[in-house]
């Protein structure tokens, strides 16, 4: 019978060289159904040709036969694929599609050289036939191998046998420290405590390995684990996308619908029913319904959906619909209906009539909104709905059929809506089935058209879905699945490298595990395939480049969930809390300020929320968190059959210099010390086993205990250059002379007519002179009872006579009251803010501004404003300000308090411009309202000590709250701390803790 | 070994992670991605060649692209698209059939511009009372009076403008560009988004994904000033030194145990982009270093004056990062609530919104003859959409969404300046002459800058995938000099 034959032809696949065989199902017919039937099939047979059916196409057209057997130059199909037949035509003609690429007419070369074989009545089911997935699925024994001593299950003699056919060795065993932290991040996405892995490498005993498995399959975090990766396939987000991007109620119940039902082992085919039509079961309940929230978890343009435009509201609905029908057949049949939406698909047995027949089966589902805002809905079977207050019920997150019968469907020309075609019933495409299934009739609720779908999706003579599901798992635990194109059984998906393996599998599966996902594991997992070493015998590079058969485990980064996960359980501080409404991790200020509407948009970080699993993420379609989108995390627009692995200079920003890593080695560190005490290399072997599951080599551990060294005496040595302890300061109290460029004092030095009115303000130290505009007042007990000069938010300002800040370092302290409230503009102290140069960006300043709801917040020029706002208890708290643009930093204080930090010094600033007190522009709310005591600049970064003093002269001086005490010089243990939180850093970012063992 | 399983096999795997490519390649706009442009056959020998700058199908006009997007949706018959005749409709109501009022806003009566047109240049070209300085450059402009697009909501709208499909998910035009012809410098991203002061667009970042191509083909969002790309900068409280020395730790412990593995070279790829990120720190920092140009330059594009200085300080940015070798720079004027979606006042919202962008892009136009780099660049200039010759405000002239008939212009290499290619209707409601598909605009672009959106594909959902999407889309050929 061909259709062993053909199941056994189609594993071609394999880097080893074999003599090429054409297949004329697999190979040959494809080329002639994408280019040829168009014109010379069942519709048209121009020239009297047609190429559909092997008779006529044996006989050829009104020119004569066009195959010619073992003759390729002379038979007219070749030459006319060339470009080449009489009078140098080409087919297909030019509006007829492109021209054979090279190596489809070397196929038919080739064909027709062998003989053109053409099995006989294969014709009406060869769409069916030619696709090795849509065949049954075969039962094919488990090959014998030469060395039976190697494997330990079924799995690796089909592995096995592969290799030996090549003749090829696997990699030894991998190490047992290896394979358990192997297993760990497979199965759960964490790593394995360091007594974990000695408990595994000092049990000797038989099945050691698949106790560890066992157990690792009863713990919670699987669930999340291997939920994730039903959620990639299902496209799952929180939010909408598009405009409106609104929230979709409780989402997360079908999120953690899938993390439970994985947790429990559902059986797959109950799992995929659920999903289609949770609803529609006889036993239906909460969580089944929950379940369906499958169809509603893509994206929707509440825009369009809700508009008032009809055309908007029908080609929403159509978007909507393709996404449930696309989503469904990839995911659970493996096959792209996609492209069927506008026409038949051109490679795959699959027409725009099997498209609108699948729209026909979710066409009755109803989305329960108010507008442009989503609701969630009573999640209770439909009889048991009556006569209930549905606000008193769970509620969940999917769509409803609010009547047994849906409208009709149409086809829609060129996928159009204004171009309605003939009305098609509800169906499966028409060639994947002998006859069609049965379609219940409906009852009082529904219409009964998806757990019709369900159950022939699962039903015995489906040869898909057991084909996609275990080619799947397959993949999540070895990087690529035995078919690489997971969500793509067609003719331009891949083709399996192992289809007995892959047969066996589905058999197994379905026979013998009762669909278990969790006993599929445990075969995969305790076979020797799985336990291989990820070294690569020399031999096989070359003879496998790719690893496809497998002769050693692969290496492969984990994915961004896992990366996350894994750094917050080695740093300490996992929360391992499960299920229940999503986290919000960091996202710098900077990322949501591209947003549509950068306020509002996420929560407010908090830390141990946001230190749950990456799974619980709010994931909003328009806004990623960068660290994820970063790191690869999928597209959620459409299913994705697997994660991509780039590798991208973005990805060390984030790794190196991002918070989120930075954060955790900090709390890395902490742990080691609070663990193992100070001892560094107790340090390095405890940081070596928490992140890698292994202790450092000895060139690691000298490399590092040097680093630690050299590191925490240049920490240290830094700091008391910083602190001037070289210079044996102390807090003195004093202002500090050393740098001091202005000092513009109230008590001192202020020029006032007889009215108050001052003329000019003179500097305590050098020649500068600050010259009023305006009428600014002198205030005789301003602020703490000493004088202060009034600025009335008017048109009071000062000019000064020369340049002040001369270099890029430098220190500007001011007292003052700041009675601005309301939305008002930027206000500086001093600056030299100038417009009408060119100079406002890029100008130095130190300044305010304030929102409507009175939030004040400190701008030290435009390249920084710190996230903390200014505290004061009424407007007319004084208090003293302080900004200091530092070699590594650049601060900003209130009273000594430090309101924020940069890392960095400030973007270089122009300072050719005048310099002005009291105002930026000359628009309102730009001038200052408030008084004035003093101002002070340094050319440089004053140093700790330095700050404390002229903050203690000045609370003392105006009755300031007291700075905090002055921060202390280092000790030499906080500097090894420091220098551990470097080495941590590192570790995190080391390859071997972002890819498997 | 049967050739075409296999090759079937390579294309289904176009982003292997399992080692199927042998060349890793880690910059900016590489990667690991497929080869888009390779003919099946002749895979494995391009596959030996970097990625990092790849053939066009034929000789590029131009190498670079600005695309200023108008957020919102500017009128044409206010700026590009001169209709004398809605002074004899004013206050009249439309009867050309088409439905007006997007989401059940008030339909409103014929309204003339307030803003009056002359003729520019040689060319004669009309351009409104808006775009004094633009205008001077009448002669360079190729303007489309004939767009049409897909829907009159904005998400899917600027979706459509960017990726060719109001649906989300597909690739943008410069993730489109970054995988066709690949990056020009390594030490910056090939792709470049700047967003407005005021908030980014709506439907968000979406409108710079790479959709269901690998993520390094999506745009990157770059900042003015400051730290130009997230995360650039050491974090706080460490000092350049401490950051050299655990990068250079780093780098000898990741080696150390690659090769004791006896080498990988995704491994190796993962090494070398630390290294990467940190000469970027420097790259990108200089890139934006405005401060450095002569005041006379700063002056030309606005950055004296506070209406025009935050785009001025975008355009000027955009010359030095098209010097540097970026690919496509996309700058958004309109963002968060202040768009140029004018429903109530047109001549308040086109009057700021003109006067911020109008002197910056004619320096940006200016700098780029001046530095010689006008014959590389295709300037793009236009919004989602255009806007109703109706008028909804109340008292004011203000005006609604409309994709029937929209005014978009082309500008630089390869572009035939001082025409306007095809028309609306008499009121400039729907655009009835050479009518231009959004997709036959991205035909042009991709023509211009070397590329057949015939054969530019990537495999997706069983579907060789373009930007032009499925229908047969056409070339402008009224624009190509």
């Amino acid at each position: 019978m061909f259709l062993a034959a053909l199941v056994v032809s189609a594993s071609g696949l394999s880097a080893a060289a074999a003599e090429p065989s054409v297949d004329f199902l697999r190979d040959v017919r494809p080329i002639l159904k994408a280019h040829c039937f168009v014109c010379h099939g069942a519709g048209n047979q121009e020239g009297g040709l047609r190429l559909d059916r092997k008779p006529q196409a044996i006989k050829g057209g009104d020119n004569g036969p066009v195959i010619v057997p073992r003759k390729s130059a002379a038979s007219l199909l070749v030459q006319l694929v060339n470009g080449k037949g009489p009078e140098g035509t080409r087919m297909p003609p030019k509006d007829g599609g492109r021209p054979l690429r090279a190596n489809e007419v070397a196929v038919l070369r080739s064909w027709i050289d062998r003989g053109a074989a053409w099995p006989d009545g294969i014709d009406d089911t060869a769409d069916r036939l030619s696709l090795w997935s849509l065949r049954p699925i075969a039962h094919p024994a488990v090959p014998p191998v030469k060395d039976s001593e190697w494997g330990q299950n079924p799995i690796d003699a089909f592995i096995l046998a592969q290799l030996e056919e090549r003749r090829m060795r696997p990699s030894p065993r991998a190490r047992p420290r290896h394979l358990v932290r192997r297993a760990w991040i497979d199965l759960l996405g964490l790593p394995p405590d360091p007594s974990d892995v000695d408990a595994f490498v000092d049990d000797d005993s038989p099945g050691a390995f698949a106790r560890v498995v066992d157990r690792l399959l009863a713990n919670p975090h699987y669930g999340e684990r291997w939920g994730r990766h039903w959620l990639d396939l299902v496209r799952y987000a929180d939010t909408n996308g598009y405009e409106v991007d609104g929230v979709k109620p409780l989402a997360w119940k079908y999120r953690d619908w899938v993390v439970r039902s994985l947790n429990a082992d559902l059986p797959y085919d109950r799992f995929v029913v659920e999903q289609l039509a949770g609803d529609e079961l006889p036993d239906a309940n909460t969580d089944t319904i929950l379940a369906t929230g499958f169809y509603r978890v893509g994206p929707w343009d509440a825009e369009r959906g809700a508009s008032v435009q009809p055309s908007e509201v029908v080609e929403e609905l159509y978007n909507e619909l393709d996404d449930m029908v696309s989503t469904t057949s990839q995911v659970f049949l493996g096959l792209t209906m996609g492209c069927a939406r506008c026409h038949d698909h051109k490679f795959d047995p699959l027409t725009t009539r099997d498209y609108y027949s699948m729209v026909a089966i979710v066409r009755g589902l109803k989305r329960e909104h108010k507008g442009r805002t989503e609701l969630s809905r009573a999640a209770v079977p439909p009889a048991q709905l009556a006569g209930k207050d549905p606000k008193t019920l769970p509620q969940g997150y999917f769509f409803f059929e609010s009547s047994p019968t849906p409208p009709g469907t149409r086809v829609l020309r060129r996928g159009n809506p204004a171009q309605p075609g003939i009305e098609v019933p509800a169906a499966v495409p028409a060639s994947l089935v002998e006859t069609q299934p049965t379609f219940e009739s409906a009852d009082k609720f529904t219409s009964r058209r998806r757990i019709s779908l369900a159950r022939w999706i699962m039903s015995e003579d489906n040869p898909l879905p057991r084909r996609v599901i275990v080619n799947r798992i397959w993949q999540y635990h070895f990087g690529s699945g035995l078919v690489r194109s997971a969500n793509d059984f067609g003719v331009r998906g891949s083709l399996p490298s192992h289809p007995e393996l892959l047969d066996w599998l589905a058999t197994w599966f379905g026979d013998e595990a009762g669909y278990s996902i969790k006993q599929l594991h445990r075969l995969i997992m305790t076979s020797r395939t799985y336990a291989t070493s990820k070294r690569a015998i020399p031999a096989n590079r070359q003879r496998d480049v790719d690893n496809l058969l497998l002769s050693h485990f692969p290496t492969r980064r984990l994915e961004v969930e896992a990366i996350r996960d894994v750094m917050l359980a080695v740093s300490g501080r996992f929360n391992d809390r499960l299920y229940g409404p999503p986290m919000y991790p960091y996202i710098p200020r900077d990322a949501l300020r591209s947003g549509y509407n950068p306020a509002g948009v996420w929560q407010p970080f908090n830390e141990i929320d946001a230190s749950r699993r990456t799974v619980y993420s709010f994931l909003k379609r328009t806004l990623v968190v960068p660290f994820l989108e970063t790191l690869d995390f999928c597209d959620t627009a459409r299913s994705a059959e697997r994660r991509e692995v780039t590798t991208v200079a973005p990805q060390a920003l984030e790794l190196f210099n991002g918070e989120f890593v930075n954060r955790q080695a900090g709390h890395f560190a902490d742990r080691l010390i609070a663990e193992v005490g100070d001892d560094s290399g107790a340090q390095l072997r405890r940081g070596f086993r928490l992140a890698l599951g292994r202790v450092p080599t000895a060139d690691e551990r000298s490399s590092l205990l040097e680093f630690l060294e050299e590191q925490s005496g240049y920490v240290l040595a830094e700091d008391r250059r910083r602190f001037g302890l070289d210079r044996k300061q102390k807090v003195s109290g004093e202002v500090v002379r050393d740098g001091l460029t202005l000092w513009l004092d109230a008590s001192r030095g202020v020029v006032a007519g007889p009215d108050g009115t001052i003329k000019g303000w003179e500097s305590r130290v050098g020649k500068l002179r600050a010259n009023s505009a305006g009428d600014p007042q002198i205030i005789a007990k301003g602020i703490g009872g000493r004088a202060a000069v009034e600025f009335d938010a008017d048109g009071d300002w000062f000019q000064l006579s020369g340049p002040v800040v001369t270099g890029q370092q430098f220190t500007m302290i001011a007292v003052v009251t700041d009675r601005a409230t309301g939305a008002a503009g930027s206000r500086n102290l001093i600056g030299n803010w100038d417009g009408g140069k060119g100079n406002s960006t890029s100008s130095l300043f130190l300044g305010t501004s304030t929102a409507a709801n009175n939030a004040r917040r400190v701008r030290f020029s435009d390249a920084y404003a710190p996230a903390d706002k200014l505290v004061l208890s009424k407007p007319a708290t004084a208090f003293s300000l302080t900004g200091v643009s530092g070699k590594n930093d650049a601060r900003v204080y209130q009273n000594g308090r430090e309101l924020g930090r940069q890392g960095g010094p400030l973007a270089t600033r122009r300072l050719d411009t005048a310099w002005t007190i009291g105002r930026q522009g000359t628009l309102a709310g730009e001038y200052w309202n408030g008084l004035v005591a003093e101002v002070l600049v340094w050319n440089r970064e004053l140093s700790p000590v330095d700050l404390s003093s002229v903050w203690r002269h000045l609370s003392a001086k105006y009755d300031l709250p007291d700075a905090q005490a002055p921060p202390e010089p280092l000790t030499l243990a906080q500097a090894r701390r420091l220098a551990l939180v470097q080495v941590c850093r590192v570790l995190l970012n080391l390859n071997e803790f972002v890819y498997t063992d | 070994m049967d050739m075409d399983n296999n090759t079937t096999t390579f294309l289904a795997n176009h982003t292997p992670c399992g080692n199927t490519r042998r060349e890793f390649l880690w910059q900016w706009g590489g990667g690991f991605a497929a080869l888009p442009l390779v003919d099946l056959l002749t895979r494995e020998a391009a596959a030996q060649t970097a990625l990092s700058q790849k053939a066009a199908h034929f000789p590029a006009k131009a190498k670079q692209v600005v695309f200023f997007f108008l957020n919102g949706g500017p009128s044409q018959v206010d700026t590009f698209d001169h209709k004398p005749a809605l002074t004899k409709y004013a206050g009249k109501s439309y009867d050309g059939g088409l439905q007006i009022g997007s989401n059940g806003r008030a339909i409103g009566k014929l309204a003339p511009s307030v803003f009056p047109f002359r003729k520019h240049g040689d060319s004669g070209l009309e351009i409104s009372s808006l775009f004094p300085h633009v205008a001077r450059f009448a002669d360079d402009l190729c303007v489309l009076n004939s767009m049409y697009a897909e829907t009159p909501t904005h998400s899917p709208g600027i979706l459509q403008m960017n990726s060719g499909s109001i649906v989300l998910g597909r690739p943008s035009l410069g993730s489109w560009l970054g995988y066709g012809l690949g990056t020009l410098n390594e030490n910056l991203p090939s792709y470049v988004v700047m967003t407005d002061h005021r908030g980014g667009p709506r439907g968000g970042a979406g409108a710079w994904s790479s959709g269901f191509m690998p993520a390094q083909f999506q745009g990157t969002l770059f900042r003015s000033q400051g730290a130009p790309v997230l995360n650039l900068k050491a974090p706080v409280g460490i000092d350049d030194k401490t950051q050299r020395r655990s990068l250079d730790l780093l780098g000898r412990l990741n080696r150390e145990n690659l090769q004791s593995r006896g080498g990988n070279s995704e491994l190796a790829a993962r090494i070398a982009s630390y290294e990467l990120a940190f000469r970027m720190q420097t790259e990108a920092t200089e890139a934006v270093d405005v401060e450095s140009e002569p005041d006379a330059i700063r002056e030309m594009y606005g950055l004296n004056e506070k209406r025009t200085e935050y785009f001025g300080r975008q355009c000027l940015l955009t010359r030095r990062l098209l010097e540097r070798g970026v690919r496509f720079v996309q700058l958004y004027s309109g963002g968060g609530g202040d768009s140029w979606d004018a429903h109530v006042d047109v001549p308040d919202n086109h009057g700021r919104h003109c006067f911020e962008i109008d002197q910056p892009i004619a320096a940006l136009m200016a700098d780029l003859k001046r530095q010689g780099m006008w014959e590389d660049t295709l300037l793009i200039w236009g919004g989602e959409f255009g806007r109703t010759p109706t008028s909804e405000g109340v008292g004011k002239p203000g005006r609604d969404h409309n994709h029937y008939g929209f005014s978009m212009w082309l500008a630089g290499g390869g572009v035939k300046g001082g025409q306007t290619i095809g028309a609306t209707d008499e009121t400039g409601f729907k655009a009835v002459e050479k009518r231009f598909h959004v997709s036959d605009l991205h035909a042009t672009i991709l023509h211009l800058l070397g590329l057949d959106h015939d054969h530019l594909t990537f495999l997706h959902e069983g579907l060789d995938q373009r930007l032009t999407g499925v229908n047969p889309r056409k070339v402008i050929q009224e624009v190509l000099a």
